[in-house]
């Protein structure tokens, strides 16, 4: 079954690229590069430039960015989740500013912040900060009462069942809430690289797309979304492990 | 006064503030002695939950009080009291053995001590074998042998079971209730079963308390003085499950209708 799934796969992923290949002769090539041209630019790029230094640059935001949101969001979180007085008070609000479009704010940022990293590091910082926190509260205040109950009908102080049911019973759902965020963080820090920034595989996109580089657009976004892929295989790993399947 | 084992005097429960406020219990009044197997049963609503949680210490009394071997309830007493819950709540990212070994983990004793209780009382549920599954690899039957396994784990003299099979199908229900005569006879404790099943009152106790509609009172006790093992389908048991019937039909009827009313 799984063997025939992944066949069945291969032959669509075959499929589109070929059907990307064939579009490529007749669109001009301003437009679209054929994968001919894009993947041995993939390799290319590695050597004699300053791809890798991009990279740094943008891989040092996104990390930076989720460790900053990770830790607040989780604390807030759970502040939030455990203490229904503040939660009622300040949840709303933060709600509100969740629905906000993020990317507003980032003119402000730049103008604050410069062009430098520091700028995608808040806009990411934004963007990935509140479903951390709203996954978290919502986990803590969903686990069920009874396990609660259990625990302390066993003598168990706040602070044990804090630690010995609170948190592993909401591990999952947190998990797959920093998953969620992690994804942003990498969304946040590359939109805001190409929006305007220095250095940086969003700045590299950008300035690709507006001199018509295509194939050099297409190889950069082709990184991209490997990250992407990768970024989203250890969330997902995380939160099955975390279930014990 | 009267020192009895476990003492239930004047206790009322009142739920809400004063201008929605729902009586749940008014002037609960018995005893229970040491080692008996004493069942509630009521109609559903009608506070028998509510009375183990205040036994239990998980609830706070509106008046009166509840002494326990002469130690008055004040807050959970897990060295003296252990609970089963209709919902087995085990801790999925525990395997069964460590879910069992909870209580004394919280109590700090050591690890071989609390692996080797555990160990025991596993074996004495009929879980040998299953200690390192997960509890979503267990049935349901088999969650609240665990669960009980675990409140066994705590050596209270007490034993508080809040419909402890409600959830189970009737057969695993019945055979579960058979052998949990069994554990109570070996273990010699005391135990306050709640239920609401007539077959599971009338083949597990020695005396069995009926509750009436809300607000919950105690309606009538009854002794049932025969030997065991019992044979649910024995005339003794089928004439102690009429009575109760008797009993608690009218009251059944008014919670019922009661919950039947739509306010305009």
């Amino acid at each position: 079954m799984y063997h025939k799934t992944f066949v069945l796969r291969s032959l669509i992923l075959g499929f589109i690229l070929m059907m990307w290949e064939f579009s490529s002769s007749y669109i001009p090539q301003t437009f679209i590069a054929p994968p001919s041209k894009v993947f041995p630019l993939l390799l290319a790029i590695w050597i004699n430039t300053d791809f890798l230094g991009h990279l740094y640059v943008t891989f040092i935001a996104i990390l930076l960015t989720f460790g900053l949101a990770a830790v607040s969001g989780l604390l807030l979180g759970f502040a939030l989740g455990v203490w229904k007085l503040l939660r009622d008070a300040y949840e709303p609000i933060l709600s509100m500013f969740y629905a906000v479009p993020t990317v507003v704010w980032y003119p402000l940022l730049l103008l604050f912040l410069g062009l430098d990293i520091m700028s995608k590091v808040a806009f990411a910082y934004l963007l990935s900060f509140f479903p951390i926190t709203l996954t978290t509260v919502s986990a803590v205040v969903h686990v069920d009462k009874v396990l609660v109950k259990v625990a302390q009908s066993m003598g168990a102080s706040k602070l044990t069942v804090f630690y010995k049911v609170i948190i592993p019973a909401s591990l999952p759902t947190i998990l797959s809430g920093l998953g969620t965020g992690l994804a942003l963080c990498v969304t946040g820090v590359i939109v805001g690289e190409m929006l305007g920034g220095i250095r940086g595989l969003g700045v590299l996109i950008a300035s690709a797309a507006t001199l018509f580089e295509t194939a050099h657009y297409f190889a950069y976004t082709i990184v991209v979304i490997i990250i992407a892929l990768v970024v989203n295989y250890v969330g997902k790993l995380l939160e099955r492990l975390s279930r014990g399947v | 006064m009267c020192s009895h084992f476990i003492d239930v005097q004047n206790v009322t429960k009142i739920y809400g503030s004063k201008g929605n406020a729902i009586i749940a219990l008014k002037d609960v009044n018995f005893w229970v002695n040491k080692g008996e197997f004493f069942t509630i049963i009521g109609p559903s609503g009608c506070g028998k939950s509510t009375l183990l949680n205040l036994i239990a210490g998980l609830d706070k009394l509106s008046s009166g009080k509840i002494v326990l071997d002469g130690i008055e309830v004040n807050g959970p007493c897990p060295d003296r009291v252990a609970v089963v819950f209709q919902d087995p709540a085990l801790y999925n990212w525990r395997t069964l053995l460590s879910n069992v070994e909870f209580g004394l983990e919280i109590r700090g004793v050591s690890k071989r001590e609390r692996r080797e209780k555990a160990l025991k009382y596993i074996r004495l549920v009929g879980l040998a074998g299953f200690e390192d599954k997960y509890p979503i690899q267990l049935s349901g039957g088999m969650k609240q042998r665990a669960s009980i396994a675990r409140a066994l784990c705590l050596e209270t003299e007490i034993l508080l079971m809040d419909e402890p099979f409600g959830a189970l199908d009737e057969q695993t229900r019945l055979l579960l209730g058979l052998e949990l005569t069994r554990i109570w006879e070996e273990t010699k404790k005391t135990i306050i079963f709640v239920t609401h099943s007539l077959l599971e009152a009338a083949l597990l106790s020695d005396r069995i308390l009926i509750m009436s509609a809300r607000p919950g009172r105690v309606k009538n006790i009854v002794d049932v003085d025969i030997p065991r093992p019992r044979d649910p389908n024995s005339r003794e048991v089928n004439s102690i499950k009429a009575t109760i019937w008797e009993e608690i039909k009218d009251e059944a009827r008014k919670m019922m209708e009661a919950s039947l009313q739509i306010v305009p």
